[in-house]
């Protein structure tokens, strides 16, 4: 038609042109100097930690982080995350979500529980140790000093004194007196939620005047009854010490205030603060120049928001960030093999559950349960859902718990379940009623090994009806206790205490968690509530081993597996020691 | 004058439609199953523990007075609190609007600038080589799920050949953001002279823009194609054609003039259906904005960032369709208020 039409691809290479030119703008380099980090929280007053140390313009403190080089992009300039400069300082960790409310009163997530440890100091610690199969981990046994320079139990273990480091200040300044941490305390016992439960229940320390200020720097509980494991309680970062008198001066008029403030404030005395937080992108740490204790060699440590989790892999595989702890464990074992990757999996102190709704008819039939647990088919899931990191139960204490002994009789047994059916009188599944089972949402082991035993209780003629309940639909289905409770509960102490477990998962209860299904027996509650005040090892190591019997015997629940704590990190980076709480401390990591 | 008036009846008919909006997300997140309450308090809490905490925070009220309370509050622009990052709903949604705004926006202008030039020319190309490559493109983006290709954009353009940068966020680790004014980094950047911020927050929004706009770009080539089609056939292009006039003018002056109405009513469409393309960007490549807050909110069961992120979307949508409207009277002069 008309000739003087443009040249066939004008369009199509003006489009080109612009989708270059943006992308050219796009790869213009961004500066490889460090600006200095805007100090938007430093903590305030005196010692501003940031003042002291400028920030270091010369060492690039996110060296990982830049982009290509100057000029034009290219392949070949790609950013060369493994050429750290010669002290790396700085550690990056990408995080799924938000993390928020670093409260140790207050605190619900485990994210905020880690800023919390690392921004506050407990009384107590943990010494280190190593488990068999080489990894780093903590001594449950050894509690050493950490706020407390020494601490002292009276022999009948109702008197707890601790005699406080000196030299240990809060953020603001304010040193970390015996009245400090008694304040720390009465607020805890005046904010409901986990740490108060842990104090008052755990600990046996329900009122202010239990805590004596002997001195300055020495300060006395007193407990109405003999507690083995009040240390253990004081280690918890619930437990950590925060500046009640700068929360009371700054939070605000009423207590909701101030509960705000402090869960959006850091006023602890630990080794680092919170620097920057800006919601949805990032938490920034810096260290605390005037720490008490050995000064960390991380001088930043910055939570990276990442929500999807093969970009954290990636960001991980191509160094742009040190640290991954949310991995789904097929990928983590492909990192196994990456050299330029540790991959740490260290059998942890937690066990699935599966709950058989023992307290129901027609499931108050011994050898009815009895045939569910020969039903499962541990191995395969094991292999199959967890790719063979956790390991099989059993006992319903893992080891690693004081008191551990082998009770769990089952394995994988389709005709040995048959036969204890046939005795049962059910012989085919004929006569039992469907199950219904609660599956927690979000928690992919447990939603695929819940579908492993549905196909292997089909063959034995028992329905079973998988009723997948959001997170909090599930909280508030196991705690009204309901007799047939069928579903799994994974369960890993708060507190490492064998007692503690049995307390929580086997002691009669009506209210609060975690015996899902009403379980109830006098003689594992008479053992329970004698191992809660026995000071004496052997014997409540007795106790721990008489419970985890009579439940074997009772079998209110199968114990399936243990999984392990799984985090991959970038392989210079030294330090890490697993934790019952998982928590990483960031003081004592360090770079090659 | 008019104009005023037809916008302000629009406004108002905003009203109901909120208030429908808000009822509905209101009864939705209140009868579903659970009680934020159990996380909330941990799972060791008591019972009575629980019920104290429902009567302070007034959740043991009847439905409708809870929404009494809900819709009063909203008055003053109080959209709740969020449990899950301790702030308030209207603080959250403030701080997250602009990361949200600047994509969509960025990745709608490259869309129509890249989209218009290229359905011409294959309108005007018909079934010629650039027709067909077009075609391909749109059918492309019509049918890849637009997080297949942020996640394949990642994969291969940062992950292996290193050309993007990370999915980290809006701006490099080291690099401070903006002082803030708008909200917007590039605007930020360039007001306040700060050319290190604008080249890394420039170089950290490309893929994102990029893969929002791939999504966008299909219907408004497809659209622009076919309303081209359809008035190049008519009388009076074909009069200017056989009159000899430039066909550049008769193409971009006559033609695209009037073949421009239905492309800017599909814009306005894909600008509010790319809010939820938007909510998969903003989860593949980390970007700090409303959407990514409400999928957080909406798995840790937080209800209160839930509305707001409804109520504040469906808002968008309808000043959205308002200004397409009043687009048209601009663009086409027949058309009166």
């Amino acid at each position: 038609m008309d000739h003087k039409s443009p040249p066939k691809f004008f369009f199509l290479a003006m489009s080109l042109a612009l989708i270059l030119s943006v992308a050219l703008v796009g790869c213009a380099p961004a500066p490889t100097q460090a600006p200095a980090p805007a100090a938007t929280q430093v903590p305030a007053a005196t010692e501003a930690p940031a003042m002291t140390q400028a920030p270091a313009a010369t060492q690039a403190p996110a060296p990982t982080q830049a982009p290509p080089p100057t000029q034009a992009p290219a392949p070949t300039q790609a950013p060369a995350p493994t050429q750290a400069p010669a002290v790396k300082d700085s550690l990056t960790i990408a995080v799924s979500g938000d993390i928020s409310g670093w409260d140790p009163a207050a605190s619900i997530y485990w994210l905020a529980n880690e800023i919390i440890i690392n921004t506050h100091d407990t009384l107590v610690d943990y010494g280190p140790a190593v488990d068999s199969s080489g990894n780093a981990i903590r001594d449950l046994t050894q509690v050493i000093p950490n706020l407390a320079e020494s601490f002292d139990a009276s022999p009948d273990g109702k008197v707890f004194t601790f005699k406080l480091h000196q030299n240990a200040k809060f953020h603001n300044g304010d040193p970390v007196n015996a009245q400090a941490v008694k304040d720390n305390f009465v607020r805890v016992l005046n904010t409901p939620g986990l740490a108060q439960f842990l104090l008052t229940d755990v600990a046996f320390v329900k009122t202010a005047d239990q805590m004596t200020v002997v001195d300055d720097w020495t300060l006395k509980f007193t407990l109405p009854d003999s507690n083995p494991r009040f240390l253990k309680v004081m280690q918890e970062m619930n437990m950590a010490i925060v500046n009640a008198k700068e929360i009371a001066a700054k939070g605000g008029a009423t207590p909701e205030e101030q509960a705000k403030w402090a869960a959006a404030n850091t006023t602890g005395s630990g080794p680092y603060y919170v620097d920057t937080y800006e919601p949805g992108v990032q938490v920034v740490l810096k260290a605390n120049p005037d720490y008490w204790g050995k000064a960390p060699e991380f001088k930043t440590v910055t939570y990276k928001i990442v929500p999807d989790a093969q970009n954290r892999l990636l960001l991980l595989q191509n160094g742009d960030v040190d640290i991954d702890y949310e991995i789904p464990l097929k990928d983590f074992t492909a990192l196994q093999t990456n050299p330029k990757i540790s991959a740490y999996a260290t059998p942890t102190l937690g066990t699935l559950f599966y709950w058989v709704g023992s307290q129901a008819e027609p499931w108050n039939n011994l050898k009815v349960r009895q045939a569910l647990g020969y039903a499962i088919p541990y191995d395969t899931i094991i292999k199959d859902v967890t790719y063979g990191l956790a390991k099989k139960a059993t006992s319903w204490i893992p080891v690693g718990l004081e008191g551990h002994v082998d009770t769990n009789p089952f394995t994988y047994d389709l005709e040995k379940a048959k036969q204890l059916l046939v005795e049962a009188g059910y012989p085919g599944g004929k006569g039992l009623p469907k199950i219904t089972f609660y599956s927690k949402q979000g928690v992919p082991e447990e939603e695929q090994a819940a579908v492993y035993i549905q196909a292997e209780l089909a063959k034995l003629g028992i329905q079973m009806d998988i009723q997948p309940l959001a997170l909090a639909a599930h909280s508030e289905k196991i705690s009204s206790h309901q007799k047939d409770f069928f579903g799994f509960n994974f369960w890993i102490p708060y507190v490492p205490d064998p007692i503690y477990s049995e307390y929580w998962t086997f002691y009669t209860a009506t209210s609060g968690c975690c015996n899902y299904a009403s379980y109830s027996n006098p003689a594992v509650d008479k053992a329970i509530k004698a191992g809660l005040y026995e000071l004496d090892a052997a014997k409540r190591t007795g106790y721990v081993q008489d419970v985890q019997k009579q439940v074997a015997s009772d079998l209110p629940s199968i114990p399936l597996y243990h999984p392990t704590w799984n985090i991959a990190m970038l392989n210079n980076i030294m330090g890490y020691s697993y934790y019952p709480d998982t928590l990483l401390r960031f003081a004592q990591m360090s770079a090659k | 004058m008019r104009l005023l008036l037809f916008s302000l009846k629009r406004i108002i008919l905003l009203v109901p439609i909120l208030l429908g909006i808000s009822v509905v997300t209101f009864t939705m997140t209140h009868v579903l199953p659970g009680d934020p309450l159990y996380i909330l308090l941990s799972p060791y809490a008591k019972q009575e523990d629980i019920q104290a905490e429902k009567v302070r925070l007034g959740l043991d009220k009847p439905l409708y007075v809870q929404y009494g309370i809900y819709l009063e509050n909203l008055l003053h622009g109080d959209l709740g609190y969020a449990y899950r990052t301790r702030r308030p709903v209207t603080e959250d949604l403030k701080q997250r609007f602009p990361a949200t705004l600047e994509v969509t926006m960025l990745a709608l202008v490259l869309a129509t600038i890249i989209g218009i030039p290229l359905g011409v020319q294959s309108a005007v190309k018909k079934d010629s080589s650039s027709d067909h490559f077009v075609r391909i493109l749109s059918v492309g983006g019509v049918s890849l799920p637009i997080f297949l290709v942020g996640v394949i954009l990642v994969y291969f353009v940062y992950f292996k050949w290193h050309l993007a940068p990370p999915p980290m966020g809006r701006i490099a680790m080291n690099v401070p953001p903006p002082k803030t004014i708008t909200g917007l980094y590039l605007v930020d950047s360039l007001l306040t002279h700060n050319w290190t911020a604008f080249r890394s927050s420039a170089w950290y929004i490309m893929l994102p823009v990029f893969t929002l706009s791939f999504a966008m770009l299909a219907p408004i080539m497809r659209i622009t194609r076919n309303s081209m089609l359809e008035v190049m056939n008519t009388n009076y292009v074909r009069t200017a054609n056989a009159f000899g006039l430039p066909r550049q003018t008769v193409i971009y002056k006559d033609t695209l003039r009037n073949a421009l109405l239905p492309v800017i009513t599909s814009i306005g469409l894909i600008l509010g259906w790319s809010l939820g393309g938007e909510v998969l960007v903003e989860v593949v490549f980390s970007w700090p904005g409303m959407g990514n807050y409400a999928v957080n909110s909406i798995l840790n069961t937080d209800f209160a960032p839930v509305q707001g992120f409804v109520l504040v979307t469906a808002t968008i949508y309808v000043v959205i369709n308002l200004v397409v409207d009043l687009l048209y009277t601009a663009v086409d002069p027949r058309i009166t208020i």
